[in-house]
């Protein structure tokens, strides 16, 4: 019997050894990072910018399941995440509820909301279904900026602080364990399963109406939990901050990072959050700047960062199980293998 | 009582009748083919049976239970799987995935279940898991569990696409054209295939297919459409010298 060591780096090629190396010089920024702001070394500034990219993570990852796993179109998270921040900030406002209590009631509105949308629009494809939900953005804008509660135009201010980096971290990593998890289960399969061809999703036995609502409600229900903690870090919502351009900047990160992985996503929405940031020394250029960044990796990788790989899968996690479950089977196969055609 | 009954299926398209008062008996066992020239109504009559098109009128029974009207899904899952025309693999993913696929209707956890990791996730996993194998070595694809789908030879990719149907688990199996695009010997180690696969899973087999060294070799019956209209039915022998369906696939003139 071959013994495995924890870490079999022998079996890894470079390019495995090399993402592994990355993945733990990640690891490590990561545990600086929370170090520094638990310290309160990392200035305020700064811990915002780290507050929005988490948020962003779990706009990215949640658009990512509709978009990238279930190769739906959808232009219309930001309406989702609006429906999150304004329901939990009026709780907040009005009722004070617990922190925990309104982000829920948040994501479960928009989950609901989210539902609804999904049961018609769904009959659209593509392009018609990109047009539709971005129809639905717009509406909700339209309805928070006319209701006399939302406060208008003028927006809601005075929402207590209530969103840390930590919160925001935690709940970014339940999203991706959360979303992950289903990705990789039969459920995760059927949406994938929808993404690539829908007749034979369904010719499968897969229900491809109840996945495509499925991806959209609980989609929706993340955006609405990032729009519950943008609110409560930003302290005043207006309409303006959940516009079709809001829609668009999710979109951008999930492309970037790959349709169809959670990995690139996350990266993708720190990296979009953080480089418009680090480009500020450029004053008015740096749009300009960004712009063709993007343009530039598009063209180079079109796919996206990492295509539709995940970060297991580039370091071997999933190829390491594999080896472990075939070890004791591999005999058994050559017996009575090759008895099929 | 039949496996599968279809009583005067119609399916009009606008003005147009694509199949006309179909009638069909499959007992279980069976092995039927429906032959036909292009445009026939061969293929209308699959979707209409496995419910890609919803029928004009008429009556689909699967054991006793009438299924028109119901989603490809449902139908799927109450014991009817088919293969497409023109392939229709998750062409994307990989073999492996291709199957496990197949098996969603048969893993019983919910959504709350994947989620959080519990046992029943793990139990059903490593069923599909099992299961997912052993369709693969029967079919010989095993070596080629973790390529893309679309990266197989022709020929594989049919195989790979009934195995898929397969996992559905189905008591009928539709095989749209299996033969078409292959060469000879291809179609001749298919027809063992489909025979051998046919008493491995005691299933009942129902096929359009062109190559008639396929159909007549594997077929104990054979029903020929024309226009959408049944022009003919009987063992191969029979059809082989029916007029009619000299008629209908080489024109008058040669009689």
């Amino acid at each position: 019997m071959r013994k495995e060591s924890i870490l079999p780096l022998s079996g890894f090629s470079l390019r495995q050894k090399l993402t592994w190396l990355a993945a733990v010089l990640m690891g490590l920024m990561l545990v600086a990072v929370n170090v520094g702001v638990y310290r309160g070394t990392v200035d305020f500034y700064f811990t915002g910018v780290l507050v929005v990219a988490w948020i962003n993570v779990i706009l990215a990852v949640s658009l990512n399941l509709i978009n990238g796993f279930t190769g739906q179109f959808s232009l219309g998270h930001a309406g989702f995440m609006a429906v999150g921040a304004y329901v939990s900030a009026l709780l907040t406002i009005h009722l004070n509820w617990p922190f925990p209590v309104v982000l829920l009631l948040g994501a479960l509105v928009a989950a609901l909301l989210g539902f609804f949308i999904g049961l018609p629009t769904l009959r659209l494809r593509g392009d018609y279904l990109a047009i539709a939900t971005l129809g639905f953005g717009e509406i909700v804008r339209v309805v928070l900026l006319n209701l006399d509660i939302t406060g208008g135009p003028r927006g809601l201010g005075g929402i207590f602080p209530k969103t840390t980096f930590f919160s925001a971290e935690v709940l970014a990593a339940l999203t991706i364990i959360v979303i992950g998890n289903i990705i990789r289960s039969s459920h995760g399969r059927a949406f994938i399963a929808v993404r690539e061809d829908e007749i034979a999703a369904e010719a499968m036995g897969i229900d491809t109406t109840r996945y495509k609502v499925l991806a959209f409600a609980i989609g929706a229900a993340f955006a609405g939990l990032a729009g519950g903690l943008f609110a409560h870090h930003q302290m005043f919502i207006d309409p303006r901050s959940f516009t079709f351009q809001r829609s668009i900047e999710i979109l951008v990160m999930v492309v970037l990072g790959g349709l169809g992985s959670i990995t690139g996503s996350v990266i993708a929405a720190f990296v979009l959050t953080i480089l418009p940031e680090a480009l500020r020394g450029m004053a008015e250029y740096r749009m300009i700047v960004y712009a063709l960044l993007l343009i530039g990796l598009m063209l180079v990788r079109p796919q996206g960062l990492l295509g539709t790989k995940e970060l297991r899968d580039m370091l071997g996690i999933d190829r390491v199980r594999w080896l472990k479950a075939e070890q004791p089977a591999a005999g058994a196969l050559k017996s009575h293998g090759g008895d099929g055609r | 009582m039949s496996l599968l009954e279809v009583r005067d299926l119609t399916m009009q398209f606008g003005g147009l009748t694509a199949v006309d008062r179909f009638n069909l008996n499959l007992n279980e066992g069976d092995i039927v083919g429906l032959i036909g020239p292009n445009g026939a109504g061969k293929t209308t009559v699959f979707n209409c049976l496995t419910g890609m098109y919803a029928p004009t009128s008429g009556e689909i029974l699967l054991s006793g239970q009438r299924i028109n009207g119901l989603h490809p899904y449902e139908i799927t899952r109450l014991g009817m799987a088919r293969t497409f025309q023109n392939i229709r693999l998750f062409k994307q993913l990989t073999v492996y995935d291709n199957i496990r696929i197949a098996f969603h209707s048969q893993s019983r956890y919910n959504l709350a279940a994947a989620v959080f990791r519990l046992p029943q996730y793990a139990k059903d996993e490593r069923e599909i898991l099992e299961k997912t194998e052993e369709l693969l070595e029967i079919f010989g694809l095993y070596e080629h569990r973790n390529e893309i789908a679309s990266s197989l030879p022709y020929g594989e990719q049919r195989q790979l696409e009934i195995a898929r149907a397969l996992a559905t688990n189905p008591k009928i199996l539709l095989l749209d054209e299996p033969a078409a695009g292959m060469n000879p010997q291809e179609t001749e180690g298919l027809t063992n295939l489909i025979r051998w696969v046919k008493e491995r899973f005691g299933l009942t087999v129902f096929l359009i297919e062109h190559d008639m060294r396929l159909v007549m070799k594997l077929c104990e019956r054979i029903v020929v459409l024309d226009y959408g209209i049944t022009i003919a039915e009987g063992t191969p022998e029979e059809i082989q010298n029916d007029p009619q369906v000299i008629e209908a696939y080489l024109g008058e003139e040669v009689l």
